[in-house]
């Protein structure tokens, strides 16, 4: 389980995070949403579970074991927001190869995954073609299936609504659901879409101006969430930004 | 260590696609290297190496093109480093770079190793030229052949200024024309295009290799002080840009945020 205690960040003099503590379970299948609106610090927290940022206060534990940053490194795939994160010149297949490698996975590892996935994404035709040709919805699948096949324990999605249409969405919420089931893995999952992470989710985590403003451990309906969204945002005195 | 070889492997796999995909990187640093050494020959640069070393004119053009190939492939070097850098960090590679097992440094000091051995090609304009304005004797070619192969050395050392460079674009972002000017100021203040026994200059990376280099083509004995100062100049350069670099990662932990465009 990864355990954030605590964690307080601040960029500069501005502070981001306040107190954010979460706990995050790694050995069984959990598919968490962090909800907020636009600046609420998501992409922030994220950034600290994957070990990329460090924080100004608190702590972050890992079973009392290791490092929690080089634990990071061996468990954890981050697949970011918008198109950042390809090699835009290369093709799909190298672009999975090429990070799955950063990550120290074997080479007959990682074809046999890329093989599996692709055709559970039904991606296999899109391969060998270079990223710079794809379209939005098509790069995001790419992104995902280098995320996959780093075979890490925990994946991280940053906004993995943004861009895509609605039969992407929900091509893209059926294959988290079913790979969550199939692979056992931990997915969490920032988004300001509450209709994305309407029924896949099983651990909703509200996240408003950089505190963690609320948090329930099961399945809900779009209402659901909403009226405890907008409860929430009430007593935080209301938002610039909204969800949608 | 096997993974770590894999890692590496992809990365010049990758690379050495893109190269032969986009060429033209490669041929605009053909252009400028070529263009640029055409018009050091005709402000007559040659005949103050003739001068100095005591050689005849066609002599003292061969100790320019010497000097010319180790600051053309150390230039080479600095700017690949730093585009790579900013490049990774504008696209977001960078940031799974850091998620990665193995460190940074490591695969970026061997990516650049590759890109300086494809870099050999543009060398091509500068000994043609001078191959049909100087002419060459057997001396002159093995001249040539040693500097291309003395130059890699310094590539340490350029690695560790990369690196310092790198640091300013993890923390700002944007180096701006920062290292077109620290190209052009290695140029002019080093004994690339005249010759020079002064100390300091020899703290550059590839002074020391020049001189070593000049002191072959004539004939004269190489100091092994030389030789020594070359391999710690070198790798002082490498312990320094290692830290700088580390300490840019640490302070963009603490208070940045690896993306702010």
């Amino acid at each position: 389980m990864i355990r954030m205690l605590n964690i307080n960040k601040s960029y500069k003099k501005k502070q981001v995070l306040f107190d954010f503590s979460l706990d995050i379970e790694t050995q069984r299948e959990e598919i968490i949403g962090l909800l907020g609106p636009n600046g609420a610090g998501k992409t922030t927290i994220i950034k600290i579970i994957t070990g990329l940022l460090g924080y100004t206060d608190g702590d972050i534990q890992i079973g009392g074991k290791e490092n929690y940053v080089e634990w990071c490194k061996n468990n954890v795939a981050l697949i970011p927001a918008g198109e950042r994160g390809l090699r835009y010149k290369s093709t799909v297949y190298d672009n999975i190869m090429y990070f799955s490698a950063m990550k120290g996975v074997e080479e007959a590892k990682i074809e046999a995954l890329i093989f599996e996935f692709a055709d559970f994404l039904n991606f296999e035709d899109y391969l060998n073609r270079r990223v710079e040709t794809l379209s939005m919805g098509e790069k995001k699948k790419a992104m995902i299936l280098c995320g996959l096949c780093m075979d890490m324990k925990v994946i991280i999605l940053d906004e993995p609504s943004n861009g895509l249409d609605i039969d992407a969405q929900a091509n893209l919420k059926d294959i988290i659901k079913t790979l969550s089931k199939k692979l056992n893995k931990t997915f969490l999952i920032s988004s300001h879409d509450i209709g994305f992470l309407d029924g896949i989710v099983n651990h909703y985590v509200f996240v408003f101006k950089g505190r963690k403003a609320g948090e329930v451990k099961a399945e809900m309906e779009a209402l659901e969430i909403l009226k405890i969204y907008q409860e929430i945002k009430g007593n935080f005195g209301g938002c610039d930004e909204t969800i949608s | 260590m096997k993974q770590y070889l894999k890692a590496v492997k992809w990365e010049v796999i990758l690379d050495l696609k893109e190269y032969a995909r986009y060429r033209m990187g490669l041929v605009m640093d053909f252009v400028v290297f070529t263009g640029m050494f055409i018009a050091i020959y005709y402000f007559g640069v040659n005949s103050g190496f003739a001068s100095f070393y005591h050689v005849d004119e066609a002599g003292g053009s061969i100790l320019m093109l010497i000097g010319y190939i180790f600051w053309q492939n150390s230039s080479a070097a600095l700017g690949y480093l730093s585009s790579t850098i900013s490049g990774e960090m504008e696209r977001g590679i960078f940031e799974m770079r850091l998620q990665s097992k193995f460190s940074v440094e490591g695969i970026l000091f061997c990516r650049l190793l590759i890109s300086c051995i494809i870099h050999v090609v543009t060398y091509i304009g500068i000994l043609g030229f001078c191959g049909l304005v100087v002419g060459y004797d057997g001396r002159d070619v093995v001249a040539i052949f040693l500097s291309i192969l003395l130059s890699f050395p310094a590539l340490v050392g350029m690695y560790g200024m990369g690196l310092v460079f790198g640091c300013v674009n993890i923390i700002e972002k944007s180096a701006g024309s920062i290292i077109f000017v620290a190209q052009t100021v290695l140029l002019l203040i080093t004994n690339t295009l005249s010759p020079s026994r002064d100390m300091w200059v020899n703290f550059v990376p590839f002074s020391c290799g020049i001189e070593i280099m000049r002191n072959i083509y004539i004939g004269e004995n190489v100091s092994p002080k030389l030789v020594i100062m070359y391999v710690l100049v070198n790798v002082i350069w490498l312990l320094v840009g290692c830290l700088c670099f580390r300490k840019a990662l640490k302070y963009e932990r603490a208070y940045g945020s690896f993306d702010s465009y």
